[in-house]
C-alpha cells in the first residue's frame, strides 16, 4: 500500500524536477538606459526578431483590436517585431513586479506596461522602472511638450522613464434626445439634479471619484489651489466644502444615494437602459465610440463642464527586469508614430487623443487629423483644450477615495 | 390529472424554466444589438458578437489554452489522485486522515489565498505566466477534489475481489485491464467531468499564477463584463457553458452504461 504512495511521490518529484531543470532562465537582457545610449539604429537591429510582451488594460475590445489586428502586423511587418498584448493594470502591476523581483528571477515577462499616475509613481519609488529612455525615441520629437497635461504625469516628472502615448479627458455622457439641453456647469448640475429627482449619481470606482475630484476643485477656486504637491489643509477644507455638497444632494440622487454602481459599466447599463441620465468616462470620446458599438443609444453624446474638466496622458513604461528593452523602445515608438496616433483617434477605432502636437505635424497629417476632430458627435477640439485642467499629485485622489468610503458611502 | 400529478407537472416545468431561462437571456442577449429599456425586442439583431468570439485571434488562443488546461487537469489530476486516493484508503487511520484533510484543505482554501500562495512558488520555479504554471495551479483544487472522491472509492472498496483475482492467476496488468477499471469506470469518468470543471471554470488562481500573460475564456468573459460589453459577455459566457454542459452529460451517459456497481 505504502509503494503506491511512494511511487505517486516519486513520480510527483520527477516531474517537478523536469519542470525546474527544463525551464531556462533567460539571460539578462541589455537594460533601456543602456540601450538608450546607443544610436537609434543600433537598438532596431537590436529589436528585430524579438517578442514583446505589453501589459495592458484588455477590457475594452475596440482597443484590444487596435492593438492586436492594427499595431502588432505593422510593428511586425516595419521592425520584425512580435507584440504581444497580455492583461494588468494599476496596482496589479506593482505586485506583479514585486513579486518577480522576490521570487529571485533576473527577468520577468513584460517588457512594456500602460501605466501613469500613481502606478508609475507606485513603480519608480520601488525601483521597479527601468530609465531613462524615452528621450531616445525618434518620434519623441513631434510630441506636444508644452502641454502641461503630457509633460508632466499627475504633477510628477517622467523623467525619461515613461513615454506619453495618449490623452483622454473626463466627460458626462448624455442621450442628446432625452436631455436636449444639459447643464453644462457645476451649479447648472446642481439645480438639475435637485430638479430630476432619482436621476443622477456617480459610480464609486475610478471615474466617479475624478468626478467627484473635478467638483472639487471647482468648488474651491479650481485645480491651481491643488497644485505644488499635496496639502493637508487644503484637502480637508475643500473636502468639506465638498462632502456638505454631496450630502445635500444625496435625497435627489439615485436610489437616495444608498446604492452606487460598482463601475463605469454599471452606470452604462444604467444610462442605456433610462434608470439615470448620465454617465461619466475618463475619455471624452466614449459616448460615441460606444454607441457605434450598441452599448450606448446612438444619440449618446459627451459634455465637459466649464468649471473645467481633469484631463491626463496615458503613458508606457519598461520595466527595470524586462527581457527586451529594445523591442519595447521599438513599439513606444511605432506608437508615436503619425500613423498611429491618427488611427487610434479614429471614433471606430478608440477614439484616444493624441499627444502629439499637431503644428509640428506635415501638413497633410494634419488635415487628416483635423478631418477626425471635426466629427460634429464628438466635443470640439477647441472646447475640450479651453476646459481641460491637468491632475495634481495623486495623493488627493486616494485620500478622496478612502474618505468617500468612509464618509459618504 | 390528480393534484398530485399536476404539482409535480408544475414542479417539472417551473423547475425547466428557472435552469433555462438564464440560458435563453444569455442567447437572446448574445445577438441583440442596442437593446435598452423600454424596448422589448432588440432594435437590430445580429451575430456580431459571436463572429468576434471565433474570429478574434486572442480569445481562440484563449479558448485553446482553456481546453488544454482543463482536459490535462482532468487526465493528470484523476490519474494522480486515483492511486493516492486508493493507497490512503487502505492505509491507516493516521494517513487516511491526514490525505483528506490536506485535500479538504486545497477543495476549502479561499481561490484567492490559495493563488497567493501558488503565485510565488510557481514564480520560483521559473513558470509564471506560462501555461504549465497555471496548469500546475489548477492541478492542486483538482487534486483536492479528485483525492476526496477516490478517497470515498476505495474507503468501501472490497479488497477480496483482488485477492480472487490473483488467486485465479491474473497478474497486476490483468487484474486493472478486467477487474478494476471496469469497476471504477463511473467514478473515473465523473472524476474526469469534475477535474475537467474545477479547471474549466478556474477565474482567480489563473489571474494570479498567469500574471494576465495566459488568457482563458473565463477572464475573457469576466474581461467584457466588467467593460461594459454584455452583447460579447454573453456569448462568451455561453461558449463557457456548452462544453461544461457537454462533459456533464457525456460523463453521465458514460457513467450509466456502467456493467457493474461498486459498494
Amino acid at each position: 500500500m505504502f509503494a503506491d504512495v511512494r511511487r505517486v511521490f516519486v513520480f510527483g518529484a520527477v516531474c517537478a524536477a523536469a519542470l525546474v531543470g527544463g525551464c531556462s532562465r533567460a539571460a539578462p537582457a541589455a537594460a533601456a538606459p543602456d540601450l538608450a545610449k546607443l544610436p537609434w539604429d543600433s537598438i532596431v537591429r537590436r529589436a528585430r526578431g524579438t517578442t514583446v510582451i505589453w501589459r495592458m488594460w484588455r477590457g475594452d475590445p475596440s482597443v484590444n483590436a487596435f492593438v492586436d489586428r492594427w499595431v502588432a502586423p505593422r510593428v511586425l511587418a516595419e521592425y520584425g517585431v512580435t507584440l504581444q498584448a497580455v492583461s494588468g493594470q494599476g496596482s496589479e502591476l506593482v505586485d506583479q513586479l514585486t513579486v518577480e523581483t522576490q521570487s529571485g528571477a533576473k527577468v520577468g515577462t513584460a517588457s512594456l506596461l500602460w501605466i501613469n499616475g500613481e502606478t508609475f509613481g507606485a513603480l519608480r519609488s520601488r525601483q521597479l522602472l527601468a530609465g531613462p529612455w524615452s528621450g531616445v525615441l525618434p518620434a519623441g520629437a513631434l510630441v506636444d511638450s508644452a502641454s502641461p497635461i503630457i509633460s508632466r504625469d499627475f504633477e510628477q516628472d517622467p523623467g525619461g522613464f515613461e513615454s506619453p502615448y495618449g490623452t483622454v479627458q473626463m466627460a458626462l455622457i448624455h442621450d442628446s434626445a432625452r436631455t436636449p439641453q444639459p447643464p453644462r456647469t457645476v451649479d447648472e448640475l446642481t439645480h438639475w439634479i435637485r430638479t430630476h429627482p432619482g436621476r443622477f449619481t456617480y459610480d464609486q470606482s475610478f471615474t466617479g471619484i475624478t468626478f467627484l475630484k473635478g467638483v472639487m476643485y471647482a468648488q474651491n477656486g479650481g485645480v491651481g489651489t491643488f497644485a505644488g504637491g499635496y496639502d493637508s489643509t487644503t484637502y480637508i477644507a475643500a473636502r468639506t466644502r465638498l462632502f456638505a455638497w454631496l450630502d445635500s444632494l444625496k435625497p435627489y440622487l439615485w436610489r437616495k444615494g444608498t446604492q452606487y454602481p460598482a463601475d463605469v459599466a454599471a452606470m452604462h447599463r444604467l444610462f442605456a437602459n433610462r434608470e439615470i441620465d448620465f454617465s461619466l468616462s475618463y475619455n471624452q470620446n466614449e459616448a460615441v465610440t460606444k454607441a457605434l458599438q450598441g452599448v450606448l443609444p446612438a444619440t449618446s453624446r459627451a459634455l465637459v463642464l466649464r468649471d473645467g474638466t481633469l484631463a491626463n496622458a496615458h503613458f508606457l513604461g519598461i520595466p527595470a527586469n524586462a527581457p527586451n528593452a529594445a523591442g519595447a523602445m521599438i513599439v513606444a515608438n511605432f506608437l508615436l508614430s503619425p500613423a498611429a496616433q491618427l488611427e487610434k483617434q479614429r471614433p471606430t477605432v478608440w477614439a484616444d487623443g493624441t499627444v502629439l502636437d499637431l503644428a509640428r505635424l506635415p501638413a497633410e497629417w494634419r488635415e487628416r487629423f483635423d478631418s477626425i476632430v471635426n466629427d460634429p458627435r464628438l466635443v470640439s477640439a477647441d472646447t475640450l483644450r479651453r476646459y481641460a485642467r491637468p491632475e495634481v499629485s495623486p495623493r488627493y485622489h486616494e485620500r478622496l477615495t478612502d474618505d468617500w468610503r468612509r464618509m459618504i458611502r | 390529472m390528480t393534484p398530485r400529478l399536476s404539482m409535480r407537472a408544475l414542479s417539472v416545468v417551473a423547475l425547466t424554466l428557472f435552469a433555462s431561462a438564464p440560458l435563453a437571456m444569455l442567447v437572446v442577449t448574445s445577438i441583440a444589438r442596442g437593446w435598452f429599456y423600454p424596448s422589448v425586442v432588440p432594435s437590430s439583431v445580429d451575430g456580431g458578437a459571436w463572429a468576434e468570439l471565433f474570429r478574434d485571434a486572442s480569445h481562440r488562443t484563449a479558448l485553446l489554452n482553456s481546453v488544454v488546461l482543463a482536459v490535462s487537469t482532468a487526465l493528470v489530476g484523476t490519474a494522480l489522485a486515483l492511486p493516492l486516493g486508493r493507497a490512503a484508503a487502505l492505509s491507516t487511520r493516521g494517513v487516511r486522515r491526514s490525505v483528506a484533510l490536506l485535500a479538504f484543505t486545497a477543495v476549502a482554501l479561499p481561490p484567492v489565498a490559495l493563488g497567493a500562495g501558488l503565485q510565488l512558488s510557481v514564480l520560483t520555479l521559473g513558470l509564471g505566466g506560462t501555461v504549465v504554471g497555471v496548469f500546475l495551479a489548477h492541478l492542486v483544487p483538482a487534486l483536492g477534489y479528485l483525492t476526496l472522491v477516490f478517497l470515498g472509492v476505495f474507503t468501501r472498496w472490497d479488497l477480496r475481489l483482488e485477492e480472487a483475482a490473483a488467486t485465479l492467476g491474473a497478474g497486476g496488468l490483468e487484474r486493472w485491464r478486467h477487474l478494476m477499471l471496469p469497476l471504477l469506470r463511473r467514478p473515473i469518468t465523473e472524476a474526469l467531468a469534475l477535474g475537467f470543471l474545477v479547471s474549466w471554470a478556474q477565474v482567480a488562481l489563473t489571474l494570479l499564477v498567469g500574471g494576465g500573460a495566459v488568457r482563458t475564456l473565463p477572464l475573457d468573459v469576466l474581461a467584457m463584463l466588467q467593460a461594459g460589453q454584455d452583447q460579447r459577455a454573453a456569448a462568451g459566457a455561453l461558449a463557457l457553458a456548452i462544453p461544461a454542459l457537454f462533459v456533464l452529460g457525456v460523463s453521465r451517459v458514460a457513467a450509466g452504461n456502467t456493467p457493474a456497481v461498486v459498494a
